[in-house]
């Protein structure tokens, strides 16, 4: 069951990771990050039956952030959107060298 | 005493500002003189200890668990320099008062303030015996002289001169900072006594080859020896007075100080001497060409400088006692007439305004005392008798013919000599006594400021030869004494003896350097043509370097910080990649296959399947609602993942965590038309591919080996010795409560409420644009509409029916709010976010706020009444017979229920109003 | 006394000082969110912020006076907490003092922007506090919203939107390493607790686990990133110039302050027995992160871009003390940190006092001739870059600081090659900080340049106590260099010196 559920959640981490690499889109990436932190919620879980309660506990934690995260990345996301009428990342590039 | 002398250096530089307003144009340079003069005269008083030979030391603890102590000591060699700097500092300050009466107040005062704070350092890097208290004072002198150098910075030349000098000597005292240290390793200490004391042990060390090549890159740097010796002609766009001070009689000898210093080291490394001689030899045929060459005044004898501190680097490099003699005499023969020579030029060019030598003669008929003095120095210089010039000279043959080395060094000295005799001739001949006529009316004259400089010194040049032996046995003996480490005999040269070696010498010197002088016109004419060493010398080739340099930085930049997003997150990945695999590596530990495949079951393997598939669809699909959909799939499935390992309550909190993300998503691109088009090309998905193929790889050789080591360690180790699974089936909320009492989850509702105020202060303006004139563009669907009370309501209701679950248990609050919110977001999606913003009534931040509030406050009955904070207490009332047991907790929850709520609400209407601009 | 922290009073009491800023925060952000944006407002709600700051400090302080330390458990209570906190305060009522002027200047009426300080500064406190991973989270997440929104916060500008979402998606991207790596490193020990895991890995020899390694390496990218380190470092500059400067300051100070703290804490403590395999990563990330830092700041134009790389090589320096993870490099951590505020503050502040409207003005040459119409903020700014040259007696305290980290990688087992790096790169930045200085002081002012405006004075307060205090530390650094000293972390596992990890059992 830990096994499956390790190997689950790696594999959802991955396929975030691949999303937030290949896609352009601000909101995309983003949604894919979520994913990744799922991915490890799911990590923890299966964890915290070999280890006691603070995997669960750790969950809930990052659920809460993950929120919050999404609020404000959400929020930003919107103001990048005014400033550029899209949000894709290819066009965000004012600053470099 | 020493630090007093150096405190009140200090402050006399401090006060020299007001006090050079005070005084005004005339006297401000003849009453700030009178700090360097005291403390000269200060100085002085040590005259017997010195002679006796003892020194004076002092000692400060500054910042001993660094150390860093202010260590002073005052020997012979340090007494020599100390009367140089207090002695030609008091003479500088004089004669700028009145070289610099055309610049205006505050420029005189910066310049008053400037030259006495180099003297500070000065005094402070040649007093300091602790290395890094040196280096303090050393990296002083450099910055001083930087901004001495740029004085005038109006034009680009001095400051290019300037920034040149400052990277160049700064630069080298960082060279010496890195020899320090390996010094601090090697000896355990970082005193120079120590180092002088124990050089044997020190040549032993591991580092001695860096320790040398970092305490030869600062003295060449600070002493302008080849390859560096470029920045001191280029300096001399500094005030005359400054170079005079800086650039000949005092900064530039540090570098032979530290070398003076660091000799018995030097001699008992391999081949260290020949090094030293090596680039001596250099410097001197290199500055002795380009004196030949130069044209200005200043720079004749800037060059001339340059070769003289060339023979100094020399002398060092030679063993033997008379070296040492040499030497010593020579740092002082030296700062005599040229500092004299500098102050000269300084008149003429004053005077003037004339800085070619071309241009200049006959300015005897305008300045005769100067004239007198340059001549005096210039004799000196050219190492006649009865001058000191012709003392230290003879010293420097002596030097020679006693050292184990070969006749090259003989051979250059005597050219390079010959060379600095015909400079000798040219910069007080052709300015003052030939070519009359040639200065029609000069704008200045002289005045006695500008007099006592070079005629004290020039007339010193002559009397202390003249008058040898309390000089010899109160500064020269005892500072040779000091860097040879055993006391030398002095016997002087002298005309009574006949014709010595070293006479005959002299007399080649001199009859070379005449025959130079007579045909010094046609040799410069002819040198001058040649342009070859300007375009490969090591000023351009420094140059070179800085340009390469830049260019190279500027192409790190572009191709580090290319701003693209998608790169920088690739290159963390690559790097975190990197990261693990550097963890097997050094562990020696590959991944290895487990011996038996796990036991997959169906069912949670079905599931895990759903759930990739759906996070597959997300990263692949076209369009943004697809994405969310799989997404929202994912996150269901992880969920029931959380109920099949024994989480239900993580997994209702999924559900409405989700849920509401879906809602939020939803509103979002309400607001914004989005879409997602595939904008890549064909080499960046390869790319991608490549990389996402081999971050794939490194996490599955990690996961495989884990397996295998979690069925070996992992479960069976563990679980025989701990056997606990005892998180199944537990309530986590429950958990929280016991074991964490409620810190924690008052820790993530003040993120939840910060996140709300952050929503709110991200999205849009709050004075304008949010009333109800804007016309919602979300579109309305009808079915949604009808059916969005009813399900408003029924979520409200869930939602106080979960937070009064569990009624003696904290718990419901979030999802309970989580549920409640979605019931509102309902509605904004179905009839408008100003709908639901009508039927909440209340602020969404006071709703937050209050909540936050609510949750601290439940805790403090627990406080005062038991002194747990968040420790719940109960209270059993009989209503109507049934027993209601209600406690603290529901206050916690309802807290956590209106945070949670207040923030949704608040990221929803904020939207709102982005969306009505 | 001795908290035991299983007891919810006496950890009450262990948090007393985060607890009192979170409480006033939150009053704060009430009082912020309701009512009009204005001007007047705004400095309110500033100046009641740098009140609760300085309660806090006082707070902190009364803590760290009495000497108080902590059983095992979530919360770490010893001096090396307090220093930590002292500083971060410092550079949050600096940045706070700042903002006021700025934000009234660019009109920018946002009083929740000295609240957002205030949260991210509770994350760090708590960053500064913890001993559990889950806190480390906690306080990193909580630190790092607050820090996006202040980057976004002048809502009319466009780079500043782009600096916003270059720090969120990145930072929630690395977030998701550094929380993969805490789950590993929990699969592998069965613990989040820092001093746990510490004890785990050396009592059940979990040197070579491979979950263990998988879980440390993507800790060090996600701590990485937060310090700014090199190879993690893109957004540092990008967001540095499109954040507003005030709040560029405070990232460049309190947020590299406290994410460091963390960073030694978790080396110092939970993976001291794994440093025979992670030394040499961390070294080249030091190496990697001084070389790239100053090689690229020597071609920046634009002066806040400049000292965003100047920054990420200061947090190259910085990872010489974790490299060392010992007492000596935890004290030159917080030496070397109070310098680095101060000049990195005073900095930011004079290019705050010289820009116009609008972050116009801060080129590097715009400051061209300075001297002449500003003497006292040439000055400062002088010895503001000389200090983070670390140049001796002109540049105050920061040669001091340069020469502890020295100390640190010298003392045995002493990274000899490491200091030489530090000296090297340091010659490197020599050339970027001193064109500053030659630009202010020897460049003729070009005729049509804007005066600069006049400075208000909560500016002038902070350029003026940032200047005087390097330099009297830098005449007189014992008697912080004796609390430096005497800050360090108490590990709970270990009574003395740490020693070397014994080399890995193969």
């Amino acid at each position: 069951m830990i096994q499956e559920a390790l190997f689950f959640s790696a594999v959802l981490f991955i396929i975030g990771v691949i999303g937030v690499l290949t896609r352009r889109n601000a909101i995309i990436i983003f949604m894919c990050v979520e994913l990744m932190l799922n991915a490890v919620n799911l990590s923890f879980v299966a964890l915290s039956r070999l280890y006691g309660i603070a995997g669960q506990v750790f969950v809930i934690f990052v659920m809460t952030v993950a929120a919050a995260e999404a609020a404000v990345g959400l929020a930003i996301i919107i103001s990048i959107f005014r400033h550029h009428e899209n949000v894709d990342l290819r066009n965000i590039n004012l600053m470099r060298g | 005493m020493i630090a007093w002398l150096l405190g009140f250096a200090f402050l006399g530089s401090c006060a020299a500002w007001p006090l050079s307003f005070l005084f005004g144009r005339r006297a401000s340079g003849w009453l700030l003189a009178l700090v360097p003069a005291s403390l000269f005269v200060a100085f002085l008083d040590f005259v017997p200890t010195i002679a006796a030979g003892r020194a004076v030391e002092w000692r400060m603890t500054w910042a001993p668990s660094l150390g860093v102590d202010l260590t002073l000591r005052l020997d012979g060699f340090s007494f020599l320099f100390a009367l140089l700097i207090t002695g030609i500092g008091a003479l500088v300050v004089v004669y700028a008062g009145d070289y610099l009466s055309n610049e205006s107040a505050p420029s005189r005062a910066r310049f008053f303030t400037l030259i006495l704070l180099f003297m500070t350092a000065m005094l402070g890097a040649v007093l300091s015996d602790n290395l890094l208290v040196l280096f303090l004072f050393w990296e002083a002198t450099s910055i001083l002289s930087f901004l001495l150098i740029g004085f005038h910075a109006d034009s680009p030349h001095p400051r290019r001169a300037a920034l040149m000098a400052l990277r160049v000597t700064a630069g080298g005292g960082l060279a010496l900072l890195a020899a320090i240290i390996l010094v601090g390793m090697s000896l355990g200490s970082y005193l120079l006594t120590d180092v002088t004391a124990r050089a044997y042990e020190l040549a032993q060390s591991p580092w001695i080859v860096p320790i040398l090549i970092g305490v030869l890159i600062a003295a060449f740097t600070k002493s302008a020896q080849f390859p560096f010796h470029f920045w001191l002609p280029n300096a001399m766009q500094a005030p005359t007075p400054a170079s005079a001070y800086l650039h000949s009689a005092t900064m530039v000898k540090l570098g032979i100080y530290l070398l003076a210093r660091f000799e018995p080291v030097i001699g008992a490394a391999p081949r260290g001497r020949d090094t030293l001689i090596a680039f001596a030899l250099a410097t001197m045929l290199i500055a002795a060409f380009q004196a030949l060459r130069a044209e200005n005044f200043k720079t004749v004898l800037a060059y001339s400088t340059v070769a003289s501190l060339g023979i100094l680097v020399m002398l060092v490099g030679l063993d033997g006692p008379i070296a040492t003699v040499a030497m010593v005499g020579f740092v002082l023969a030296h700062a005599l007439y040229k500092a004299t020579l500098f102050f000269c030029a300084g008149s003429v060019l004053h005077a003037t305004g004339l800085s070619k030598l071309r241009a200049m003669g006959g300015l005897v008929r305008f300045l005769p005392v100067t004239a007198v003095a340059a001549a005096l120095a210039s004799l000196s210089m050219a190492g006649l008798p009865p001058f000191v010039g012709f003392i230290s000279k003879e010293f420097l043959f002596e030097a020679q013919i006693q050292s184990s080395w070969n006749a090259v060094p003989m051979a250059v000295a005597v050219l390079v000599n010959a060379v600095l005799v015909a400079v000798a001739g040219v910069v007080t001949l052709r300015p003052f006594f030939l070519g009359r006529g040639k200065v029609k009316h000069v704008k200045h004259g002289e005045t006695p400021a500008l007099l006592v400089g070079p005629v004290v010194l020039s007339l010193l040049g002559l009397l202390l030869s003249l008058e040898p032996d309390w000089i010899t046995a109160a500064v020269m003996r005892p500072a040779v004494a000091a860097v040879y480490g055993a006391d030398v005999a002095l016997e002087l040269p002298s005309l009574r003896h006949g014709v010595t070696q070293t006479l005959a010498l002299s007399a080649v010197v001199v009859g070379i350097g005449a025959l130079i002088l007579r045909f010094w016109g046609p040799i410069h004419a002819h040198l001058r043509s040649r342009t070859l060493i300007d375009r490969y010398d090591t000023e351009h080739a420094f140059e070179a370097i800085t340009r390469r340099g830049g260019r190279l930085a500027a192409a790190t930049a572009r191709w580090v910080q290319h701003g693209d997003l998608r790169k920088y997150l690739w290159v963390v990945l690559a790097s975190g990649m990197a990261f693990v695999i550097w963890g097997h590596v050094a562990t020696g530990r590959w991944p290895r296959l487990p011996d038996t495949l796990p036991g997959w079951r169906i069912g949670p393997a079905a599931v895990a399947l759903i759930g990739i598939g759906g996070a597959f669809a997300a990263v692949r699909a076209r369009t943004l609602v697809s994405t969310m959909v799989a997404v929202g799939l994912t996150g269901f499935v992880a969920a029931l993942t959380f109920m099949m390992n024994g989480a239900p309550d993580l997994a209702l909190t999924q559900f409405a965590v989700e849920s509401l993300i879906v809602v939020l998503l939803t509103l979002v691109l309400l607001v914004l038309p989005l879409d997602a088009p595939s904008t890549r090309t064909r080499r960046e998905r390869t790319l991608d591919a490549s990389l996402a193929a081999a971050f794939s790889l490194v996490v599955f050789g990690v996961l495989v080996d884990m397996s295998t080591t979690s069925r070996a360690t992992l479960i069976s180790d563990f679980f025989a010795a701990h056997s606990y699974v005892s998180a199944f089936g537990r309530n986590v909320v429950n958990v929280i409560l016991v074991d964490f009492r409620g810190f924690d989850t008052l820790g993530e509702t003040t993120v939840i409420a910060l996140s709300a105020i952050l929503a709110w202060s991200l999205l849009g303006p709050r004075t304008s644009g949010a009333g109800g004139a804007a016309v919602a563009r979300g579109r309305t669907i009808f079915i949604l509409s009808m059916t969005s009370r009813l399900f408003f309501w029924l979520l409200t209701v869930l939602s106080v029916l979960i937070l009064l679950r569990g009624h003696n248990q904290i718990g419901g609050g979030f999802v309970g709010g989580l549920t409640a919110a979605l019931g509102f977001a309902l509605i904004s999606l179905a009839d408008g976010t100003d709908r639901a913003r009508a039927m909440l009534r209340v602020h969404p931040i006071s709703l937050a706020g209050g909540g936050l509030f609510l949750a601290i406050a439940s805790g403090l009955p627990g406080l005062i009444l038991h002194g747990d904070f968040l420790r719940h207490l109960w209270l059993e009332i009989d209503v109507f017979g049934i027993p209601i047991k209600q406690g603290t907790t529901l206050p916690f929850d309802l807290g956590v229920y209106l945070v949670v709520l207040g923030t949704v609400l608040a990221f929803l209407f904020g939207l709102r109003r982005e969306a009505a601009r | 006394m001795r908290f035991d922290l299983d007891r919810p009073l006496e950890l009450t009491f262990a948090l007393a000082p985060d607890l009192l800023l979170i409480a006033g925060t939150m009053v704060l952000l009430l009082a912020s969110a309701w009512g009009t944006e204005t001007a007047k407002r705004q400095r309110a709600v500033g100046r009641w912020s740098i009140a609760l700051c300085v309660l806090t400090l006082a707070a902190v302080i009364y803590m760290w006076w009495a000497g108080h330390t902590a059983t095992r458990g979530a919360i770490a209570v010893d001096p090396f907490r307090w220093a930590t906190d002292v500083l971060i305060l410092l550079g949050a009522i600096l940045a706070i003092a700042l903002s006021m002027d700025y934000l009234e200047r660019e009109r920018i009426d946002v009083a929740e922007a000295h609240v957002l300080i205030l949260f991210a500064v509770s994350g760090m406190m708590l960053l500064a506090a913890a001993r559990d991973l889950m806190i480390v989270f906690l306080g990193i997440e909580l630190m790092s919203i607050a820090v996006y929104v202040l980057a976004g916060l002048n809502r009319r500008s466009g780079r500043a939107a782009e600096a916003a979402l270059k720090y969120f998606l990145l930072g929630a991207f690395s977030s998701g390493f550094l929380l993969y790596g805490i789950a590993l490193v929990f699969g592998a020990t069965g613990s989040t607790n820092i001093a746990d895991i510490g004890a785990a890995i050396l009592e059940r020899g979990l040197t070579t686990n491979a979950m263990l390694l998988a879980g440390v390496g993507l800790l060090v990218v996600g701590l990485g990133f937060k310090v700014a380190a090199a190879p993690f470092h893109m957004w540092t500059p990008d967001v540095y110039e499109g954040a507003p400067t005030p709040m560029t300051a405070f990232m460049a100070a309190a947020v590299k302050a406290a994410a460091f703290a963390v960073f030694l804490r978790i080396w110092m403590e939970a993976f001291p027995y794994l440093n025979g395999a992670w030394h040499k990563p961390l070294w080249y990330l030091a190496v990697f992160t001084m070389v790239v830092g100053n090689v690229v700041a020597l071609v920046q134009k634009n002066i806040k871009r400049m000292l965003a790389y100047s920054s990420i090589a200061h947090a190259g320096y910085l990872l010489v003390a974790v490299v060392v993870s010992n007492f000596e490099g935890a004290s030159a951590y917080l030496f070397y940190v109070f310098a680095y505020t101060l000049a990195t503050m005073g900095a930011f502040a004079v290019v705050i006092a010289l820009a116009q409207t609008g972050e116009r003005g801060q080129q590097i040459e715009d400051y061209a001739g300075l001297w002449r119409v500003r003497p006292g903020l040439a000055a400062a700014m002088a010895v503001f870059m000389l200090a983070l040259l670390g140049f001796p007696i002109f540049g105050g305290m920061g040669f001091f600081a340069k020469w502890y980290v020295l100390q640190a990688a010298l003392r045995p087992p002493s990274q000899t090659n490491l200091a030489i790096w530090v000296v090297g790169t340091s010659l490197v930045s020599a050339a970027y900080y001193l064109y500053v200085v030659m630009v202010m002081f020897m460049k003729a002012r070009p005729a049509e340049a804007p005066s600069p405006l006049k400075v208000p004075g909560m500016t002038r307060f902070v350029i003026a106590t940032c200047a005087i205090v390097l330099l009297v530390v830098g005449i007189w650094p014992r008697p912080v260099l004796r609390v430096a000293r005497r800050s360090l972390p108490q590990l709970v596992h270990l009574s003395e010196d740490l020693p070397r990890a014994p080399a890995p059992p193969r």
